[in-house]
């Protein structure tokens, strides 16, 4: 911990990811995005670092739900009629004549991808743009649990990760990217993302992350448990 | 106006059988529900005007997510919490006489105020909405707090004043007091002929470009 202006200020991953006041938040792991026969997957785009990605998120998962941290789910979500899209979005996500309807409001391409699953007392929060902060309850939930630091993974890099990533610091959340459990379909916009990302928040493995939740004594509150370090 | 901005939309907040439905949780409470079922009627009326006329329809659902994960201890110890129920499905909880039909925009809300942290912003904007139109229940908490929030994000706020109810007629006129501090407070009737107004001037704009 260090002191800053008189202010308390997390230091090292423990004090980062101390599993009382650490989220898990999972982003738009998705059939569209993740499955073979998702829309991602039917466009013919590469999959390899996603498919490489999910039992990776899987294990990360477990980890938290052992280590009692709140995990979030995200889903992107689209509504029929493009009801939750403005013009200059439709602009945005249209590459054709069509916007793409991936991840439709009740669809399966919406849902998680297998073998993840949310569980029934485990947050989903639907979002319409790539920030999972952009007018939904996501800064609600965090607030009503209490927590202040997020650890983030999900798919795609430099789309909704990124987004929700940047989103995250100016919402005064302490954010921990689990670098081994985010990917995208363009293994250079994956490195361009990384690097910008790495001067907005901290990297970790998520075996790094597994370590310290483990390791946590999980009920001590992390001001408790970060007052005997320096 | 601005072009952008130029709709109209009809907001539904709490009208759901946790509030209106003898059955519901305000009324296991000891609430008599009376008041907030009796408004549903002309708000059925005005909801079939609003979809005639083409305008947006945005129901607002007071949830709370399982275990209580919505729950912040201030909100916990609120008066004006109602222990909703965790239904996955928001159609089902809504009064039946106002099921939403394909088309309307159905979301969850966790506090009073409908602009707290809810989808309703990027959904009214990605609808070009300036103008909303609120009714429902209760007048001294959502929809007082959600036509304050709104207004205070630059919507028009009208008031259906026959289309709001609380348990208590005090507290009912108290708050249509304050509303019309920040909101035009007009009877259904006038309400539903502003949704026909906007569809005219679509029309004729569309005939005319």
């Amino acid at each position: 911990m260090k002191t800053i202006w008189g202010k308390p200020v997390a230091e090292t991953l423990e004090e980062l990811t101390h599993p009382s006041r650490t989220a898990l938040l999972v982003v738009d792991v998705q059939n569209d995005f993740c499955a073979s026969n998702g829309y991602y997957g039917k466009e013919g785009k590469r999959l390899t670092e996603i498919d490489a990605a999910i039992p990776r998120i899987e294990a990360l998962v477990a980890a938290a739900r052992r280590a009692d941290v709140l995990v979030v789910w995200i889903l992107q979500t689209i509504l029929p009629e493009a009801r939750a899209d403005s013009p200059s979005w439709l602009r945005r996500r249209t590459r054709g004549v069509v916007p793409p309807e991936w991840t439709l409001d009740g669809s399966w391409g919406q849902r998680v991808v297998e073998p993840l699953a949310p569980r029934t007392e485990e947050p989903v929060v639907k979002k319409h743009r790539s920030s999972a902060f952009v007018s939904t309850p996501l800064d609600l939930i965090l607030r009503s649990n209490e927590i202040e630091s997020l650890v983030v993974c999900g798919t795609v890099t430099q789309g909704c990760v990124e987004s929700t990533v940047r989103d995250a610091t100016f919402f005064d959340y302490y954010v921990t990217l689990a670098t081994d459990c985010v990917a995208t379909i363009d293994p250079k916009l994956h490195d361009a993302s990384l690097l910008c990302q790495s001067t907005r928040c901290d990297f970790a493995s998520s075996e790094g992350i597994m370590a310290v939740w483990a390791g946590a004594r999980s009920g001590s509150p992390p001001d408790v448990a970060l007052g005997r370090s320096v | 106006m601005s072009a952008l901005r130029s709709r109209s939309a009809l907001v539904l907040t709490g009208l759901q059988r946790d509030y209106c439905d003898p059955r519901g949780a305000l009324a296991a409470s000891g609430v008599d529900v009376t008041p907030l079922s009796s408004i549903v009627p002309q708000t059925r009326t005005l909801l079939g005007r609003a979809r005639a006329a083409g305008a947006t329809v945005l129901h607002l659902v007071e949830a709370t997510l399982p275990s209580g994960r919505s729950d912040s201890r201030v909100w916990r110890a609120s008066k004006l919490r109602v222990s909703t129920t965790a239904r996955l499905d928001l159609e089902e909880e809504i009064v039946p006489d106002l099921r939403p039909e394909v088309g309307d925009l159905v979301i969850e809300r966790y506090r009073s105020g409908g602009f707290v942290d809810t989808r309703a912003e990027v959904l009214l904007r990605s609808n070009r909405v300036g103008t909303i139109v609120l009714v429902g229940v209760e007048t001294h908490a959502a929809v007082l707090a959600t036509a304050i929030q709104g207004s205070g994000l630059d919507y028009d706020i009208v008031v259906a004043e026959d289309c709001v109810a609380s348990r208590d007629r005090r507290l009912h006129d108290a708050a249509l007091d304050l509303l019309r501090v920040w909101a035009r407070v007009l009877p259904a009737m006038s309400c539903g002929e502003l949704f026909e107004a906007a569809s005219e001037r679509r029309q004729m704009a569309r005939r005319g470009s």
